[in-house]
């Protein structure tokens, strides 16, 4: 009895640490994006809340949670106010498998450093992803909006499109790995991450990791400068910033999730295992960034064009041939 | 809390103070402003993001496109009372708290627009937090008020009671709405003015009686000297239309023809496809009410104008229908010229004269339910003269419905989308709508007017040169090059001949200004297409330009520098090394620009192919500048026709082949390295000498002269009291400013302000061709196709 309780408040404690450092991880990435951006576009960026700006998250953080809550006539009110929910709750559980170390011995008990080893945590992230599309789309759809309805359907073909690439890019990681279990799958690259053997693969889950994270030049959903805001058109106060955390929580999973597919996860000489992790999951938001301060955007069929006729064709064919070396090779 | 900021004592418990303290606090350092602008201050609100100013810092760089998510609302630019329904129902969708800066004297008062189409002023519609004075204010200014409403919102603001849902408390904007002429001052000057009439009220429109610029002999209108050709021209339509065809005598820019209704469309057909030279280009097409010539007899009660280019010879002529009665009426020529659709559709808007055969005769510049034709002699000049514009007033105002604008019932299984009139991509308030399926566009309707700033009424009682700062305004990203435009007109019409210095000076300056404009074209353009960096590079450079205009013109957007005669001052010392800087810096950057774009593949993908406009179009619909350049054709009146100090530099002229988006870029990007050259030359080869004419019959004589002159001392005196009189007359000339031809049509009976003046300007011509480009293509294609052509409203609305 109380081993199960030790278990559950063991639980809670790593629930609640990955929740605070992914949060405010996310906080300061918002921030850190609008320095970089500015550094890129010759500007200095906030840097009047609090010293260089330091606080700027939070000011924003609490304005937003102070504005009203505008619900536009027409709406579909219960899809309106769940949709945003969706974007962010999906965004941040995917923080559930991803393994920050190796297992901490506490008391004599090995303690794994994620929050649930699941079996098919990698079937998990994706199920979780091809979720997210709801945010967006019931979001879009419910508030009765023309922007918002363009946007819902632009975010709901882009993203189911991209997923099929990014989902069969993953298929050689299993292949290699032989388990979905994200755990293992760190295991696996205990000699040389996966990056080595699948560089085509990782080339593949990025560019789609990066469709499906709706940033540019994939940010066709939100494209301000047709659609104004899109989907989130309606939204106001903390509903809106639901979408904003959504996003930036998506975008530091996507760099744990490259860390983990191919760059030998939290492995890495002299530096505790939890930051290398985060290092290699910095990566990821960076590049994204500084891809956002340097390309213009495509267009919705040529967004299509390039999943279907370049990406997944590509994805398939290199399980085939890693599927042939794997035969060759024993 | 700054310091010597002074808080409201608490009125509620430590609780509640505490909380008023950090919304205060997070609320200030977070104020997202609506992307919103109306006119010429909105790019100086632009500027205040870009590197030398950067409002990023204040975390105000958050610009939402929404509404919903903005807290700040600044009100740059003109308050038209077609946009002011918009305005106010913007503010209305924005979510508590939200706040209002008004920027810029329109915005506050009106400030130079008392004219019958602008609102004096935003806090007739809205609560305003902070006035940000200047015509356009600088950036300094925008961030001079930014902080004030920070400080505002620390001090006065008590958030806490209305965040929790308890009574009381106070947050976002809450000053009243403002009443014309009950709780706010009518005069245009100001308060305390009360009783005392305007200045120059002495003597009224239309008909200025007691003017006493009538008692001052002046010299007859310039004469022109029509060529062999064009004497040809005249004989061989008084051979084949007889007495229809009567021509005037004698002109002062071009030959002119009085045509009778009944013939009209035969002789402009004979002249466009038959005549030698054909005359392939509807230039212009507009209208004079003659009813209040001093001399009425002698005219009928309109005259209908039309003018024609001939792309041979580069030679214009010009045709006038008189027509009679009150609600006359001319056989449109629509079939002939497609193009002439919205300008029948402006004369009719405003003037009252139907076009029997028109396709879709409606008012086009002013709003559906307006009383009255505005350029009719008797329609009021001033919005102090008419009744005041309420919020109600505003609200009563709906928008057509999107079906009448786009003309037809959308198809079953259609979607309609509005664009505008405000929207990112719109360049300013104008409304399209959008007829798609999925993303594909069927069809678009364009709705114009909402810039509308009556400049054309404005020119029938300010003064010759009163009226020059106005043009400034026209194409506000164009500075002088409008100042040129006009002074070009009139400097024909008055026979001024202009220093040769001065002129070299002017077309520095005018292409100073040419890459000032292409720099944020560019900028725009491919922010547009989702680039959202290089607008920040292309403004560095424009601040460049923006410190030698500054230096030069003591003026960033407006300079209103240019006199008649020649300049308003000579060059400052210290120039040179500005303007070399330039020349010097300038290629590089170029290419920084080129090595992002010119061979970046989505950029490709986003431009080859789309938008499409072929020569034959192009000159059909009076297509100038570099959109008509980018189809292949080889015009540009610096060239063709030149004008100033133009024939004395080299240049060579930008084209490019295919008349798509892509196209288009080319033509531009080679165009500012073309004019880096010129000002090279410009300023290599800058002569010595005066920069104003020596004759001061029309322009204003040397200030210093005044004081030692008595001859200079008069002209000076009535030139900057009541004006000269500029000789009854008309003409019109025309030149290539940035974003193709703009023309300036002045008529003059003799007195102290035009009798009548229109300018043809470019982006009108340019956007009336939208639907053309872009049927068929997606709906990211029309942002980019929008972007390509680039317009500014202003110049279309006047």
């Amino acid at each position: 009895m109380s081993l199960w309780l030790a278990g559950l408040a063991l639980l809670l404690v790593k629930i609640g640490l990955v929740l605070f450092v992914v949060l405010t991880g996310a906080a300061y990435l918002v921030l850190a994006e609008r320095k970089l951006l500015a550094r890129f576009q010759l500007r200095l960026g906030p840097n009047r809340a609090g010293p260089l700006g330091i606080w700027q998250p939070l000011a924003d953080a609490l304005k937003l949670l102070m504005k009203e809550d505008t619900v536009p006539a027409g709406a579909d009110r219960p899809l309106f106010l769940a949709a945003p929910a969706m974007s962010a709750a999906t965004a941040m559980l995917i923080f559930a498998v991803v393994p920050f170390g190796d297992s901490l011995t506490i008391a004599g008990r090995p303690v794994p450093l994620v929050v649930a080893d699941v079996s098919v945590g990698l079937l998990f992230v994706l199920a979780l992803s091809s979720i997210g599309v709801y945010g967006v789309v019931l979001g879009g759809w419910a508030s009765n909006s023309s922007f918002s309805l363009l946007g819902a359907i632009r975010g709901g073909a882009q993203m189911i499109s991209y997923e099929l690439p990014l989902a069969l890019s993953l298929a050689p990681v299993v292949m290699l790995a032989g388990s979905f279990s994200l755990v293992d799958i760190v295991s696996a690259q205990a000699g040389c991450p996966f990056i080595v053997k699948q560089p085509a693969a990782f080339l593949i889950f990025c560019v789609s990791a990066l469709a499906e994270s709706k940033r540019l030049p994939f940010d066709l959903p939100e494209a301000e400068n047709e659609l104004m805001a899109g989907y989130h058109t309606e939204y106001s106060g903390m509903r809106f910033g639901l979408y904003f955390v959504g996003e930036y929580v998506n975008m530091i999973a996507l760099g744990c999730l490259v860390a983990v597919f191919f760059l030998g996860g939290w492995r890495g000489p002299l530096l505790p295992p939890f930051v290398w992790l985060m290092l290699k999951a910095a990566l990821v938001p960076l590049v994204l960034i500084w891809v956002r301060a340097t390309l213009p955007r495509l267009r919705f069929d040529q967004l299509m064009h390039s999943s279907w006729k370049v990406l997944t064709p590509l994805a398939l064919a290199n399980i085939l041939v890693t599927g042939g070396l794997m035969a060759a090779l024993g | 809390m700054g310091p010597g900021e002074t808080r409201l004592a608490p009125a509620d418990g430590p609780l509640l103070a505490g909380l008023d303290r950090i919304a205060d606090w997070a609320r200030a350092n977070s104020l997202w402003p609506l992307f919103f602008g109306l006119s010429c201050c909105f790019i100086e609100q632009a500027t205040a993001f870009t590197s030398r100013y950067d409002l990023g810092r204040f975390g105000a760089e958050v610009l939402r496109g929404s509404p919903r998510q903005a807290d700040l609302l600044v009100v740059s630019g003109t308050i038209f009372k077609k946009i002011a329904p918009v305005v106010l129902r913007l503010y209305e969708q924005m979510s508590e708290p939200r706040w209002v800066v008004s920027m810029g004297s329109c915005a506050n008062t009106g400030g130079m627009y008392d004219a019958y189409s602008v609102v004096q002023g935003v806090d007739q519609l809205l609560p305003v937090d902070v006035y940000v004075p200047g015509c356009p204010p600088r950036p300094e200014a925008l961030m001079h008020g930014l902080t004030v409403l920070q400080k505002k919102i620390r001090a006065k603001e008590r958030p806490a009671r209305p965040i929790l849902g308890l009574a009381g408390g106070s947050q976002g904007s809450t000053g009243p709405v403002l009443a014309d002429g009950r709780t706010k001052d009518r005069d245009p000057r100001g308060t305390g003015y009360a009783g005392t009439r305007l200045r120059g009220s002495s003597v009224t429109p239309p008909g200025f009686a007691g003017n006493r610029a009538e008692l001052m002999w002046t010299p007859p209108a310039a004469i022109y000297e029509p060529e062999e050709g064009e004497k040809r021209l005249a004989r061989e339509l008084a051979e084949r239309f007889g007495t229809a065809v009567r021509p005037v005598s004698p002109t002062s820019d071009m030959p002119i023809f009085e045509v009778s209704p009944e013939r009209l469309a035969e002789v402009l057909g004979h002249l466009k496809t038959e005549s030698a030279p054909r005359y392939r280009r509807l230039e212009d097409l507009t209208a004079v009410d003659e009813s209040a010539r001093r001399e009425r007899s002698g005219y009928p009660d309109f005259h209908l104008v039309y003018t024609l280019t001939s792309l041979d010879t580069a030679g214009q002529v010009r045709l006038k229908v008189p027509l009679h009665g009150d609600r006359p009426a001319a056989p449109s020529i629509t079939g002939l010229w497609p193009a002439a659709n919205w300008y029948e559709r402006e004369v009719y808007d405003m003037f009252g004269i139907g076009f029997t055969g028109h396709p879709n005769l409606t008012r086009l510049l002013m709003p559906a339910g307006w009383q009255g034709h505005p350029l009719l002699k008797s329609h009021p000049h001033r919005a102090t003269d008419m009744a005041a514009f309420t919020p109600e007033d505003a609200r009563a105002a709906e928008p057509p419905a999107a079906n009448a604008i786009l003309g037809r019932e959308v198809e079953p299984g259609g979607m309609v989308l509005n664009i505008g009139p405000h929207h990112y991509s719109t360049h300013g308030i104008v409304r399209f709508v959008l007829a798609l399926d999925g993303e594909e566009i069927r069809d678009v309707g364009t709705e114009i007017g909402f810039h509308h700033r009556a400049a054309e009424k404005i020119a029938e009682h300010q003064s010759w040169h009163q009226f020059l700062p106005y043009t400034d305004r026209v194409d506000y990203l164009s500075g002088a090059a409008n100042n040129l435009s006009y002074l070009t007109a009139l400097e024909t019409l008055t026979g001024t001949a202009v220093p040769e210095r001065a002129q070299v000076i002017r077309v520095m300056l005018c292409e100073l200004f040419r890459l000032s404009n292409h720099l944020l074209w560019f900028g725009t353009f491919v922010q547009d297409l989702g680039m959202m960096s290089a607008v920040f590079y292309a403004f560095r450079e424009r601040e460049m330009i923006m410190d030698v205009v500054e230096l030069i013109t003591g003026a960033r957007l407006h300079p209103a520098w240019f006199r008649l005669g020649g300049l308003a001052a000579d060059l400052p010392e210290g120039w040179r090394a500005a303007v070399d800087e330039i020349v010097r810096v300038f290629p590089g950057r170029i290419d920084e620009y080129e090595s992002l774009f010119t061979k970046n593949p989505i950029f490709k993908a986003r431009t080859q192919g789309i938008g499409v406009l072929s020569t034959d179009e192009a000159l059909d619909w009076g297509v100038t500048g570099p959109n008509l350049r980018a189809c292949g054709v080889s015009w540009d009146l610096r060239r063709n026709r030149p004008y100033g100090a133009y024939p004395a530099v080299d240049f060579e002229l930008a084209t490019s082949q295919g008349g798509d988006a892509y196209a288009r870029y080319l033509v531009r990007l080679q165009e500012m390295r073309q004019s880096v050259r010129i000002i090279a030359q410009a300023a290599d080869m800058m002569p010595e000498g005066r920069v104003k004419s020596a004759d001061c019959r029309y322009g204003l004589p040397d200030k210093a002269a005044a004081l030692t002159d008595i001859e200079s001392l008069i002209h000076h005196f009535v030139h900057a009291t009541r004006g000269p009189a500029v000789p009854r007359g008309e003409a019109y000339a025309a030149t290539e400013a940035p974003r193709g031809e703009q023309g300036y049509y002045l008529v003059s009976d003799g007195l102290t302000c035009a009798y009548r003046l229109h300018v043809r300007s470019p982006g009108y011509a340019n956007l009336q061709i939208l639907p053309m480009l872009c049927r068929g293509h997606m709906l990211a294609d029309f942002v980019a196709i929008l972007g390509s052509l680039d317009y500014v409203m202003p110049d279309i609305d006047r």
